[in-house]
């Protein structure tokens, strides 16, 4: 259990790293799907079967396909559509530093917490649902808006007449 | 008690099937069913009136559902009925139905027909939750779907732009009044922890000596509220602008419901009022003022429809008055025989305006006495119960109530504005009816046909405005009848000077308007320069258009013009430019370059800095 | 035992990742797959908390983050889509309109 969630975590770590440095769009969405998974991984390691689950469906099933979709659309074999990214000198200094200095504070801050080990909890999947709709059950009426404006957003921008 | 949500229920599905049904049903089957739903509403009510008089209990309650609950401040959807909800309720219902029925025979032939049915099923509906509701948010939510429905029914020809501009000036002055409730709603919620009326009832007295002024302050709030709503002085210049709604909504909403919404919250929070002195004695200043003022100028319209809507400011003033001496019954009573003849007389004035092919001039019209007999005898019932005809209709026995209680009160100063009103009253009535009916006749009328949805509401009303309409007493439970009891020989002396004071008004009337030598006085005083200028004013509503005007709209839009081209961005600009450009940092640019990845970068910098202080501290 | 600190790390860490991505990347869809990764990132960060605290609750807020993930997503793309059909290529600095 604690092998696998370490595993998972570095493999997460390298195949973002992967997914920023790449320059085909099909190679980066294989890293982030790659990426996903090993997430997906981390969370089954810590005990959150249905957090697992729904990163499984939702986001390697479903967000990754739309990703999928796109690329397909928009043609990303032709030669001015593969990205040179500007790993120039400057610019990859600039954004390492930040990245770094970023890294450096929160570590800074993690460090004041408690570090006890991470107890080896099954969260049931029923007390979730017993929360979601009886204390939280405002919170899936607000989503379910959200996911209908979201819906009509995307059908009123992504419409070809312009 | 689940009947108790029936009367809620019923005008709300009929409302929600007429507006789902826009263009599918025909007009017949829309009338239909719009009289369907009220009419069970009304038949409810009865029920529950007769149990309610048969087993002799103190209240009903039913509770539906929790709607906040937070800590110790819960508010529930509570509905509760007692005798002053019951009597509003039957007023509500009762007269609803009534003007439905008028409405099918008043409406016949107009487009849109199906919206009109739904909003006044919305609106019934709305006005049962505000009678009904057991506390101050959920009567506060009625209180604004009544005023909702009050501007959809205003501004129902909505083709005609300028009585869209007067809904949306209804609703806009009434929304001051809101806006005060909901700040009495808040203080109250504040000291007390529980907005429900018998709740207030409990703590209002200990807080009285613990927090006097805030009390003071939520009781004025209120107050200012039930102004809004009921039109008295300072707010009152929505109503004459609401006549251009259709007949029976001025009727339904301008004369029996909504303005009534007013005094009854001061009924229902009455302990508030009667721990707080000061402020119940401005109730009464505040309702002589509109007594005299909407009187004196009902005297000088011309037109029918805001003629009456004068008279029933004048009339609500009456209610005010009485709140003001703290007599609730009296206050009530005059409510439900109010309902009753402003209700006859706005269905019949409508009735008048459709025969004269919608001419509104009551100077245009003369003489209608042989050509409408039966719109003559109903108007002349519902006159002679405003102007208080003695012993014959009810209006007089409400009246008197009022004068009563305002004697008892020992409020000599109120009695003799409120006598003086009644002169002002009777003198309006008689000159509306005589200018209508007698005289000359100046118009061509138009013969209507008639059927039983337009004799039976008018017989039902004309009926209710004699004096088998006192049958209606509110059955309060905890009221002391001491008014009814005594009949002291100064009570006797009153009700001679008032009886009086009406055929004083009646026969000051007769010599102006009806006599053919009236010694040229009424030439006089209508080309006087003191006579002029009152009917001027009085015509324009007395300059409180224009005082609005100038206090609240024009500086708002001279704010607005300034505001136009943002001075508040240039001013924050200026700051770091000239900071940077003294230290001479470069890598920093508040340049308007527009490329989102600087923007992310400065983002992302901020936002460490920010996380990083947050960190720290 | 997964040590709390280490675990709040890796999640530190992944989101850095995906900053560093949104920062450096011109193309916007590797932006789009950058902040993916980040709230990926801190969803997983509230999991670990969740499973410190041995709560549900957690779980919840991981249900709302998916959601926020996939509305805010698939808006990205149709604005993806749009920005491809006007400029013939997916640069982000071919709408630098927003001046000042």
């Amino acid at each position: 259990m604690v092998l696998s969630f370490y595993i998972c975590a570095i493999v997460s770590i390298l195949m973002t790293i992967l997914l920023i440095i790449n320059k085909n769009p099909m190679h980066a969405l294989l890293c982030m799907l790659i990426t996903i998974l090993a997430i997906a991984g981390m969370l089954f390691s810590l005990g959150a079967y249905l957090a697992g689950c729904l990163e499984i469906i939702a986001y390697a099933g479903a967000i990754m396909v739309i990703f999928v979709f796109v690329v397909m659309i928009v043609n990303s074999d032709k030669e001015c559509n593969i990205e040179r990214p500007q790993l120039t000198k400057k610019l990859l200094f600039r954004g390492i530093i930040l990245s770094a200095l970023w890294l450096w504070i929160i570590f800074f801050f993690i460090q004041h917490i408690p570090n006890y080990p991470l107890p080896p909890y099954i969260i049931n999947v029923q007390a979730v649902g017993k929360l979601l709709f009886s204390t939280y059950v405002v919170l899936i009426e607000s989503i379910s808006f959200l996911l209908l404006a979201g819906l009509i957003v995307a059908f009123k921008i992504g419409c070809k007449v312009r | 008690m689940i009947l108790l949500i029936l009367p809620i229920f019923f005008p709300l599905l009929g409302f929600l099937s007429l507006a789902f049904s826009v263009g599918r049903w025909n007009n017949k089957f829309c009338a239909l069913v719009s009289t369907i739903c009220i009419g069970s509403a009304f038949l409810v009510t009865m029920w529950m009136g007769i149990n309610f008089f048969h087993y002799k209990p103190v209240e009903y309650h039913f509770t539906l559902w929790n709607w906040i609950s937070i800590k110790d401040f819960i508010v529930k959807f509570n509905l509760s009925l007692d005798g002053l909800s019951l009597t509003m309720l039957t007023i509500v219902t009762g007269i609803g139905l009534i003007i439905n029925i008028f409405s099918c025979w008043y409406m016949r032939g107009q487009e849109g027909l199906a919206r009109f049915f739904a909003y006044t099923n919305l609106f019934i509906s709305s006005m049962s939750i505000l009678v009904l509701a057991d506390n101050l948010l959920f009567m506060y939510l009625g209180w604004e779907l009544v005023g909702l429905c009050s501007y959809l029914l205003i501004g129902f020809y909505y083709t005609n732009r300028s009585n869209g501009y007067a809904a949306l000036k209804v609703f806009l002055i009434t929304r001051i009044g809101d806006i005060c409730l909901v700040l009495a709603i808040f203080i109250l919620g504040f000291l007390g922890s529980s907005l429900n009326f018998q709740d207030i009832a409990i703590y209002a007295p200990k807080l009285a000596v613990d927090n006097k002024i805030l009390l003071e302050w939520a009781t004025f709030l209120l107050l200012c509220s039930a102004i809004g709503k009921s039109a008295q002085f300072p707010l009152h210049t929505w109503l004459s602008d609401a006549m251009v709604g259709p007949a029976p909504v001025s009727a339904l909403i301008h004369a029996a419901t909504m303005v009534t919404a007013g005094i009854y919250l001061i009924v229902r929070t009455q302990i508030l009022f009667v721990l707080n002195a000061d402020i119940l004695n401005i109730v009464g200043i505040i309702g002589a003022i509109t007594l005299l003022f909407a009187g004196c100028t009902a005297l000088v319209q011309r037109d029918l429809k805001r003629l009456l809507a004068y008279s029933t400011m004048s009339q609500l003033g009456y209610m005010f008055l009485a709140l003001g001496a703290q007599a609730w019954e009296a206050a009530i009573f005059h409510l439900v025989t109010h309902a009753f003849f402003k209700a006859l007389l706005f269905l019949t004035a409508g009735a008048i305006i459709l025969a004269c092919n919608n001419e509104q001039n009551i100077l245009k019209m003369g003489g209608l006495r042989t050509s409408i007999p039966f719109l003559y005898i109903c108007f002349l019932v519902g006159g002679a119960s405003l102007a208080s005809l003695p012993l014959c209709t009810s209006g007089f026995f409400s009246k008197e109530k009022i004068f009563l209680s305002l004697l008892y009160h020992g409020n000599i100063n109120l009695l003799i504005i409120a006598l003086l009103g009644s002169l002002i009253t009777s003198i309006y009535t008689c000159r509306m009816i005589f200018l209508i009916f007698y005289g000359s006749q100046k118009i061509k009328v138009r013969i209507l046909d008639r059927d039983l949805t337009f004799y039976l509401p008018l017989l039902v009303l004309v009926i209710l405005s004699t004096f088998i309409g006192t049958i209606a007493i509110p059955p309060f439970m905890n009221f002391n009848q001491e008014i009814k009891s005594a009949k002291t020989f100064l009570s006797l002396r009153l009700e001679l000077l008032t009886v009086s004071i009406v055929l004083l008004g009646i026969g000051i009337s007769i010599f102006l308007w009806l006599s053919r030598r009236n010694f040229g006085i009424r030439r006089y005083m209508s080309q006087s320069s003191l006579g002029r200028f009152f009917i001027t004013s009085g015509l324009n509503g007395w300059g409180f258009d224009w005082l609005f005007n100038h206090i609240v709209i024009l500086p708002y839009r001279k704010i607005a013009i300034l505001v136009l081209r943002d001075p508040a961005q240039n001013i924050i600009n200026k700051l770091p430019h000239m900071l940077f450009n003294m230290v001479g940092i470069k890598m920093i640019k508040i340049e308007k370059h527009g490329m989102l990845r600087i923007y992310i970068r400065q983002i992302i910098l901020g936002l460490m800095l920010i996380v990083t202080i947050l960190l720290l501290m | 035992m997964i040590s709390f600190q280490i675990a709040l790390t890796i999640s530190v860490i992944l989101f850095v990742l995906g900053m560093t991505g949104v920062i450096l990347r011109r193309n916007l869809l590797f932006m789009l797959m950058s902040v993916e990764i980040m709230l990926n990132a801190s969803a997983l960060a509230f999991i670990v908390t969740g499973s410190f605290w041995n709560q549900a609750e957690s779980q919840i807020m991981y249900i709302l983050i998916l959601s926020v993930a996939a509305t805010e997503s698939s808006i990205g793309l149709a604005l993806l889509l749009q920005l491809y059909h006007h400029y013939k290529n997916m640069n982000i600095d071919s709408v630098s309109g927003l001046h000042g």
